[in-house]
């Protein structure tokens, strides 16, 4: 990745911290670090970057609002010119049964991660050169199948999938190559302030063939893969890292 | 009844206009007084959003632990929640730092997970005013480095010196109540 300039969104924590430091390893020019809220973690991400030499900013954006996202890209441009990695990996969510899901919960969970792959490839591909670039979006297992609470997330994950496909069909004559990763259950920080953790965490190794849980790394070094010339060859797929999971169950 | 803090009209208005905004209403349809959650339909996705209008239109740094999470740090973790429910000591420190909230909601037995149902939106006039008076006293105090005028950073949660560019974070939130929790009368709190 030298020379490059990537953005991981929602990248200052968990699955997006470790794609981070991961690309950090690749040795881009630059890696702009998205987050929502929290400062202070994105603060450590960029100075965790940049202990392995890699320059680094952090800019705070909600992905789910157009002006914001258009504000974050416009920044990028101005400040490096183009834009060679894009990894869409913010999300949030609302965790309802179709019967208590609101409408706005709804809008919002779509905004937030299907429009965000969406407008931000577009908003990427604009500032990606004649050499192309790498756009790769973030799903999971509950756009293939029931979670329970999972019915907004699991759409918006699906649309992701569905979005990979087209935007790799479309962007390919410009070299651009899109493509999803998609994970099982991942242990981050996030995950551990679940209510149930312990008996999901138990279930999801019960289940798993590899017989753990996910790791943030396990994603990231399929993030790391697709952003190698080695992965040049596949184009709008979604890749599935789970330990096997979704293959036994 | 608790005292109720004197809100300015400005920020009054702009915590309005924010929660307006993150739950899809017309600031005439928000009661100041109705639960943001029980009444007004918000969720956790709209909170999270509230959040991050307040931080990046009123330049403030909120918490990001409710009171009892923080006052535990200082008085012992289990001291105001046990099993999940609030502590007669809980209740207290809740009466205390929350005077807005419906008193007759701080009952024995009331579950931690229904702390987030107490919020109105005048929660959030109390909870910005305080943190713009801190921010406020931040830029009073001027710049550590060389003593410059301190203006909030247009972008970033951040206060720029206007003589060398030396970078300074706003008040974290959670500190700031931090400090009101730790000037509680203990006597009073236990007695």
């Amino acid at each position: 990745m030298k020379d490059q300039i990537a953005l991981i969104t929602g990248g200052s924590r968990g699955i997006g911290r470790a794609i981070s430091l991961r690309l950090a390893r690749e040795r881009p020019a630059h890696i702009v670090v998205g987050y929502n809220m929290d400062h202070e973690a994105a603060r450590r991400t960029v100075e965790e970057i940049e202990a392995l030499g890699v320059p680094a900013t952090a800019f705070a954006a909600d992905v789910g609002k157009v002006e914001l996202l258009e504000e974050m890209f416009h920044e990028i441009e101005s400040r490096w010119g183009r834009l060679d990695v894009f990894v869409s990996n913010a999300a949030r969510a609302t965790f309802r049964d179709l019967d208590t899901l609101t409408t706005r919960g709804w809008r919002r969970t779509l905004e937030i991660n299907a429009q965000a792959f969406w407008l931000g490839a577009r908003l990427a591909a604009g500032l990606m050169g004649p050499e192309g670039g790498r756009i790769i979006g973030l799903s999971s297992l509950g756009a293939h199948r029931h979670a329970p609470g999972y019915a907004a997330m699991g759409a918006a994950k699906a649309a992701i999938e569905a979005l990979a496909r087209s935007l790799a069909v479309e962007l390919a004559p410009r070299n651009i190559r899109v493509n999803v990763v998609c994970g099982g259950l991942i242990d981050t920080p996030g995950m551990r302030l679940h209510p149930d953790f312990d008996d999901i965490a138990r279930e999801a190794v019960e289940r798993t063939p590899a017989g753990r849980l996910g790791r943030p790394e396990d994603l990231a070094g399929v993030v790391a893969f697709l952003c190698s010339p080695d992965s040049d060859w596949i184009r709008g797929q979604t890749l599935i890292a789970d330990g096997g999971f979704s293959i036994a169950t | 009844m608790p005292t109720l803090v004197d809100v300015d009209p400005e920020i009054r208005d702009q915590v309005l206009e924010a929660i307006a905004q993150a739950l899809d209403l017309e600031v005439a349809e928000i009661d100041p007084d109705a639960s943001l959650e029980d009444e007004l339909g918000a969720e956790s996705l709209d909170f999270l959003d509230l959040a991050f209008i307040l931080e990046r239109e009123l330049k403030v740094r909120l918490p990001r632990r409710n009171v009892l999470e923080r006052a535990e740090e200082h008085l012992g973790q289990g001291s105001l929640i046990q099993t999940g429910v609030v502590t007669d000591l809980g209740l207290k420190i809740l009466r205390k730092t929350m005077p807005e909230v419906d008193q007759t909601r701080l009952r024995p037995g009331l579950r931690a997970a229904e702390i987030g149902g107490l919020l109105t939106a005048r929660t959030f006039f109390r909870l910005v005013q305080q943190l713009i008076v801190a921010r406020e006293e931040q830029i009073a105090g001027g710049c550590e480095n060389c003593g410059g005028t301190l203006e909030p950073a247009p972008k970033t949660p951040e206060l720029l010196c206007g003589q060398c560019g030396q970078v300074t974070p706003l008040p974290p939130g959670d500190e700031v109540l931090s400090g009101q929790i730790r000037s509680l009368d203990p006597e009073t709190l236990e007695g």
